[in-house]
């Protein structure tokens, strides 16, 4: 410590009452704020260590434990993003049922969030271009617009993500699931939404040559842009779909904004 | 007509339309507190609880501009800043107050905002820990920001006193001798709350609560916050769960008599600051929290006129205030107003 630090440590020592209500206030705030950060950012994960009988309070004083009882204010996103981290590392993962899926997702949900918070607005497409692209698919070339990520779970969370009433009560079904996690506009959360191995597949087509691995978070940026003949024929050879599928789940991926079309003779 | 209440600026005059008494829109409370439902003549929002984060592309939490349009349809909203950081160390353009707070008040058209003495530094829960330090640097360093800070609004800022369990080290003068240097320096205005001022001078060794409001310029005066607090650990914390103590009342009518600000308003809050806080209820404090408001509301028609208020007021031909014997400020706006009414300010004339 400097002279300065030391001279001013010694000031809070003086006042031993007052030094230590802001103390306490300091760090039940941040318990506070630890909620909030779970509750805004990763809510299914909130409600699933609810569900599990976590004491939230006393949760949160771990995590800050291990986090140094760090204040990260507005960063939001970011905070979630470590407590996530701490919670993946504790016990917590392997002995509350559903926890490792839902934080996979959230954990995508809010790298996308944080990669999408200084966007330009043109990253998300009117609804009437996105209904232009839907009416003539073979005069685009279409690409990833980088407001979506797929997740792949090894247990389905499908059950708890069409009732959040049944997070913690509806057992999980052990099988791989994929789920499109992704930011609608720069004004509405983020959703997730079940995609199943077809159109994990596409999506992976269309964002790069490897298909997605467990947990990874693939949002990268499009490679060159795939005109839909491209993309059917690529997803029929690998065997990823049957002829149709690739359109349907084209228009599915540009109604939800993931996809784009460019003009062929732009 | 409730009128109008000169201000002048550096840049010309501004209005600060006179509202009456209102109460903070505070989540702490909102599962059970008729909010929406109140006659009141205005609501306090917190800018905080409706911000993005700045790690987000969101200027408004997704699904809260729909409540805050809800609002204000029947009433003027005041935008209070407690989690701006402006007054800390990093660049003022990259802060809280600049990226979301700014927005967010000229989306309510809050005809002026108010933010707190604290620091921060992409930092929030250690604001409540860190009043500015009562220094000539810093009225110096934090009016420069607070300067720029109003010229972004666009509006008046008032700056709120904080309540503290000590002062920052390396004070050299008294908080208030702070405060009025603070807004000679930028320009800006007080915000004045009155239980902070009242905590302070019970916890803190030689605060002086009448040398405090003999000492700021009343004339700066843009908004009144009362509220009440509790006893714990040997100091009296300014924890928004009670009624508001009488030294307050007493506070409150000295301070209306003396200055002129557009609103009194009323924080409750309940579990926020500490764990020995109480969680507030409907059956415990509705009551409680009614017979404050209207209190508040009988003591500022005691001061300023039954009929000025915005839930009160009816319209005056000539723009008195109903007054006895005392035209007030409105009647001089004519000559003293060298500028129109900014476009869009609140209750004003444009």
């Amino acid at each position: 410590m400097s002279l300065e630090d030391v001279r001013i440590a010694r000031a809070y020592a003086s006042t031993p009452k007052a030094t230590r209500f802001f103390i306490e206030t300091y760090r039940y705030r941040l318990t506070s704020s630890f909620g909030h950060a779970l509750q805004s950012a990763a809510p299914l994960t909130y409600r699933t260590l609810r569900a599990a009988g976590q004491d939230m309070r006393a949760l949160a004083e771990r995590c800050l434990d291990a986090l140094g009882w760090v204040d990260m204010g507005p960063y939001v996103y970011r905070f979630c993003a470590a407590i996530l981290g701490v919670l993946g590392e504790s016990e917590l993962a392997a002995a509350v049922p559903g926890l490792p899926e839902t934080m996979a997702l959230e954990g995508a949900s809010v790298a996308l969030v944080q990669r999408l918070a200084a966007a330009p607005a043109t990253t998300w497409s009117p609804r009437g271009e996105r209904e232009a692209w839907a009416k003539a698919p073979e005069r685009f070339r279409f690409q990833l617009t980088g407001t979506g990520v797929v997740v792949r779970t090894e247990r389905s969370l499908t059950p708890w993500l069409r009732n959040r009433a049944e997070i913690g009560k509806t057992p999980l079904e052990q099988r791989p699931e994929w789920y499109l996690v992704h930011l609608p506009s720069p004004e509405e959360s983020a959703r997730i939404v079940p995609v199943g191995a077809t159109g994990a597949g596409l999506f992976a087509l269309l964002a790069g040559p490897a298909p997605p691995e467990a947990g990874e978070h693939r949002a990268l940026p499009p490679t060159l842009p795939l005109m839909l003949t491209e993309l059917a024929e690529r997803a029929v050879a690998a065997g990823l779909a049957r002829p149709g599928e690739p359109l349907r789940w084209l228009e599915k991926y540009v109604e939800l904004g993931v996809v784009a079309g460019q003009p062929m003779d732009s | 007509m409730t009128g109008r209440v000169a201000v002048e600026r550096p840049g010309g005059t501004v209005f600060v339309p006179r509202l009456g008494v209102g109460i903070q829109y505070n989540p702490e409370i909102l599962e059970w507190f008729p909010f929406e439902e109140l006659d009141v003549d205005t609501l306090e929002v917190l800018l905080d609880t409706f911000m993005g984060p700045l790690d987000s592309p969101y200027i408004v939490l997704p699904g809260k501009a729909r409540t805050l349009d809800r609002l204000g349809t029947k009433r003027t909203l005041l935008a209070h800043s407690n989690y701006g950081c402006e007054f800390g160390f990093e660049p003022l353009e990259g802060s809280p107050a600049v990226l979301r707070h700014v927005p967010l008040a000229r989306s309510l058209r809050s005809p002026w905002v108010v933010d707190h003495c604290f620091y921060g530094d992409g930092s929030w829960s250690d604001l409540w820990s860190s009043p500015v330090q009562f220094s000539a640097a810093e009225v110096e360093r934090v009016g420069a920001r607070a300067r720029a800070l109003q010229e972004a609004y666009g509006v008046p800022l008032g700056h709120e006193n904080a309540a503290y369990y000590r002062p920052c080290p390396g004070a050299e003068m008294r908080e208030a001798e702070f405060l009025g240097r603070l807004v000679e320096t930028s320009g800006t205005y007080l915000h004045l709350d009155l239980h902070n001022i009242y905590t302070n001078g019970i916890n803190l060794p030689g605060y002086d609560v009448d040398d405090f409001l003999g000492t700021i310029p009343m004339d700066r005066v843009i908004e009144v916050h009362i509220a009440g607090g509790s006893w714990h650990g040997g100091l009296y914390h300014d924890w928004h769960d009670s009624k508001v103590p009488e030294p307050v009342w007493e506070l409150l009518e000295r301070v209306l008599g003396a200055s002129r600000p557009g609103a009194v308003v009323l924080e409750f809050q309940g579990r926020a600051h500490h764990p020995s806080t109480r969680e507030m209820s409907r059956e415990a404090d509705l009551a409680m929290i009614q017979a404050d408001l209207e209190r508040a509301a009988a003591l500022w028609d005691r001061v300023y006129g039954p009929c000025s208020r915005v839930t009160t007021s009816r319209h005056l031909a000539n723009g008195r205030d109903g007054r006895d014997g005392r035209d007030g400020r409105e009647e001089h706006l004519g000559p003293l107003a060298t500028d129109p009414p900014r476009a869009g300010a609140g209750g004003a004339a444009v």
